[in-house]
């Protein structure tokens, strides 16, 4: 079986210039028999297209040596090692970079529009408001004790033109008309609280005047009150301001005891709010209630009302038995930096759709 | 997995896609892919996985990329010598026929075991050294056309 096939007539293996031509990887790479080989050897030696074709196939191999000396750092290796996750091959699939820039820009801008939409959503809006209006510090409250004011005159010598009769009254928030007493009060500068008194209130014998929740102010701020008496006046009413002043100039006075505020939250569920929402509003009015925030009573917030005031806690048995009739009222009563004076309570309603 | 047979999965894909961004997203591909080969074999011959696992990828890449638009960069992690020149690789990498452009990757520049390369592709070696032979006539003529070239062939 070894014995060499003739491939020639004259048993010469003579290879033809076109095998010679392939076989010339072979021969460099020395995977040739020696038959072979010196057949190649011949041809190279008489053909110029075979010497052209074995000095390339050499350029080739030593090029090719030239890339074998690329490298991949540390860093690419750790990356490609890395398994690819849904999110870059989905990346990948889109082929955004291939996307023309209107289309990117607008899939850029829905992508954004979206996160503004969810972030407004999951945002607990009327928490945030709740606490805007809680911290307010628009509402300063001061009272005048009747009871004390009067002394031993009689009630109906203190009720004056336009003045409830079965309310008590909030002299801060008052029309002034009772009194004339002008209070200003301002959280930036020192509490100033102006008194003018009229004849009314020099009439009355030993006027005391007195501010409930002083305790309030003082912890605030300085109180300085300033008493103004007309010249006509003066004589026996000029005394009876002076008394005033020196009463009114008593709140002042700094008190180590802290009072605690509170607050009255409550949630009520009616059927169809947008009609109990007016009784209620006209009941809280009636026991004498105004409005505590800035929004008015009955404020519409969402499908719901909203009521945000200040009520003699003596009527708060007959609010809550009324409001009662509508629902079920829950209330809870909260600590709030905020004091209220003595025998007001504040209280932030919130009536809702029952089934809501 | 070693770190070595990471290398040889990238520079594959390096030479073959010339993209640096396709290339490792193809060389991470093959990378899970060999590495799911060789779960199911317990002894088996990583050269040929390689060749296997990469085969595949190209396979599926291919179609998606064009030819003669190399877009890479050392800046991605190719450690390229200051001397060398793509210039011809890039000519061959556009116009070379698809096997002996990945049989020159295999056993010239991966330098895979001729008979690794020919087990893993089912053809003889006749066949490889053949594909070999062509792809390196075809790259020696770009290489020469460059001035470097003959300065190398001198040398």
């Amino acid at each position: 079986m070894s014995e060499i096939i003739p491939y020639s007539k004259k048993g010469q293996r003579k290879i033809s210039s076109f095998v010679g031509h392939e076989l010339l990887y072979d021969y460099l790479a020395d995977k040739l028999d020696e038959e072979r080989k010196k057949a190649v050897a011949e041809l190279v030696s008489h053909s110029r297209e075979a010497q052209i074709d074995m000095q390339k196939i050499k350029s080739g191999a030593a090029y090719a040596d030239l890339l074998k000396e690329i490298k991949v750092t540390e860093a690419l290796v750790e990356k490609i090692k890395t398994p690819t996750t849904y999110f870059q091959v989905g990346l990948q699939k889109l082929k955004l970079n291939e996307w023309p820039a209107g289309a990117r820009i607008a899939l850029e801008a829905f992508v954004v529009a979206i996160g503004i939409v969810s972030v407004a959503i999951v945002v607990p809006w009327h928490k945030l408001l709740d606490m805007k209006l809680g911290t307010s510090s628009e509402v300063v409250l001061t009272e005048i004790s009747r009871d004390q004011l009067a002394g031993s005159k009689s009630e109906s010598e203190l009720v004056m033109p336009g003045d409830k009769t079965d309310s008590t009254t909030y002299p801060d928030e008052g029309s002034g008309k009772q009194t004339k007493k002008e209070i200003v009060q301002s959280t930036q500068e020192p509490n100033v609280i102006q008194f003018n008194l009229d004849q009314t209130v020099a009439a009355l014998p030993q006027p005391k005047v007195t501010t409930k929740g002083e305790s309030a102010i003082e912890q605030a701020k300085p109180v300085e009150v300033v008493a103004r008496t007309k010249p006509e006046d003066r004589g026996e009413q000029g005394a009876a301001t002076k008394t005033s002043s020196a009463a009114a100039t008593t709140p002042s006075a700094p008190t180590s005891e802290k009072r605690q505020g509170f607050l009255y939250r409550g949630t009520i569920a009616v059927t169809n709010v947008s009609s109990v929402t007016p009784k209620y509003v006209e009941k809280i009015q009636e026991l004498g209630g105004r409005k505590a925030g800035s929004v008015e009573l009955g404020w519409k917030k969402g499908t719901g009302s909203y009521f945000h005031f200040t009520i003699p806690e003596a009527k708060y048995p007959s609010l809550v038995e009324f409001m009662n009739q509508f629902g079920k009222l829950k209330i809870e009563k909260e600590q709030h930096e905020r004091v209220m004076p003595d025998g007001i309570i504040r209280l932030i309603i919130q009536v809702e759709e029952k089934g809501q | 997995m070693n770190d070595s047979e990471v290398r040889l999965i990238g520079l594959f894909f390096f030479f073959a896609l010339l993209d640096d961004a396709k290339a490792i997203e193809a060389a991470s591909q093959a990378t899970d892919l060999y590495q799911l080969k060789i779960k199911r074999k317990p002894d088996p011959n990583t050269n040929i996985l390689i060749i296997q696992s990469t085969q595949a990828i190209w396979e599926k890449v291919k179609g998606r990329f064009q030819r003669g638009r190399p877009q890479y960069s050392a800046d991605a992690g190719w450690i390229l010598p200051e001397t060398l020149d793509m210039g011809p690789w890039k000519e061959f990498q556009k116009s070379a026929p698809e096997d002996e452009l990945l049989a020159v990757i295999w056993r010239l520049l991966l330098q895979i075991p001729e008979e690794d390369v020919s087990q893993a592709l089912g053809i003889s070696s006749g066949t490889l050294r053949y594909r070999l032979g062509r792809a390196l006539r075809k790259l020696g003529g770009f290489s020469q056309a460059t001035p470097r070239r003959i300065d190398l062939v001198r040398s």
